[in-house]
């Protein structure tokens, strides 16, 4: 009996010991930045997109008509001092669409065509390779932090049906935008823009 | 006599100086704009758990007591860390600590540094 106690008791004790370390742990939310490098376990949310509808016009006789062009593109715009790029809105393809009207220039339609926009707001460098550089990306330095911002569309290009690129100018284009905290995308809205 | 003991006194000084285990010291100081760096090492051996902007940290390595081999070669590794965020990093370039060496790294925002990522 004394033998069989002498063997059975640290086993069982071993055992008593290790189970604890069985369970699970405390909620453990862990968030992983957009850089594989970067391990954290806040969940905070950073503003790094924005989106905007462009939907071009002219008029004719007195009467509004909208663009129809497979995309618009080389969308200039620009965020205070911080943060400024060019991009591309999504492409459609003509084919499915059923033009009302055309001018020498365009096809044309009575209802708004809304081109959209997709943008990442981020200044963070294709490669980092420096301690300021991994510094500035954990002290999230390459986010728009929360707050008021002026943002301007500068200008844009737009291709007629002979295939060539007209550049708009909109310099009148400023509009404001408030980034939220906890907040990761943003709408600046839909803009019409007349096509003189 | 007083001759004697002159010369044993001397003898012993010189038995106490040679016994002295060589040593080589690594300092590195973290320079890096609002980061921590922890569990700073060189080749596996530990400088400095933890240091703050500005914060410099020292390590001693002894010859005998440390059972080291010298040169010691290897990139100065360390996790980077502001807030709920880590990230590990070596430097780029390799550092070497010789015996009787005394070595000064100052990571700034300049200093080049990778992860195997």
């Amino acid at each position: 009996m004394k033998r069989t106690t002498m063997v059975w008791a640290p086993i069982i004790a071993l055992f008593s010991i290790l189970l604890p370390s069985c369970s699970e742990e405390d909620d453990y939310y862990p968030y992983y930045s957009y850089d594989s490098s970067i391990y954290s376990d806040s969940d905070k949310v950073y503003m790094s997109e924005m989106i905007l509808f462009i939907r071009p016009y002219i008029v004719e006789n007195g009467e509004r008509k909208y663009i129809i062009t497979e995309k618009i593109f080389d969308l200039r715009l620009k965020i205070n001092n911080f943060w400024s790029g060019s991009f591309d809105s999504y492409f459609f393809d003509l084919s499915h669409l059923n033009p009302q009207d055309q001018n020498d220039q365009y096809f044309l339609s009575k209802e708004a065509i809304p081109y959209p926009f997709s943008i990442e707001i981020s200044t963070v460098p294709d490669e980092l390779l420096t301690a300021g550089d991994y510094s500035n990306l954990l002290n999230n330095r390459w986010n728009l932090q929360p707050g008021a911002y002026i943002t301007q569309i500068q200008s844009f290009y737009i291709r007629t049906i002979e295939g060539k690129d007209i550049l708009v100018t909109t310099p009148s284009l400023i509009v404001p935008l408030e980034i939220k905290e906890g907040v990761a995308s943003v709408n600046l809205g839909t803009f019409d823009i007349e096509i003189k | 006599m007083k001759q004697k003991i002159y010369l044993f006194i001397l003898f012993f000084a010189l038995c106490l100086v040679s016994c002295k285990d060589k040593e080589a010291v690594i300092e590195v100081k973290n320079s890096v704009d609002n980061v921590l760096l922890e569990n700073i090492s060189i080749n596996g051996y530990g400088i400095s758990s933890r240091l703050l902007p500005g914060e410099t940290g020292k390590r001693v390595f002894y010859e005998e007591s440390d059972d080291i081999s010298f040169p010691i070669n290897g990139h100065i590794e360390f996790y980077m860390i502001s807030g709920d965020s880590r990230v590990y990093l070596k430097t780029k370039e390799v550092y070497t600590l010789d015996l009787e060496e005394k070595l000064f790294i100052d990571i700034t925002n300049k200093t080049e540094v990778e992860n195997p990522l």
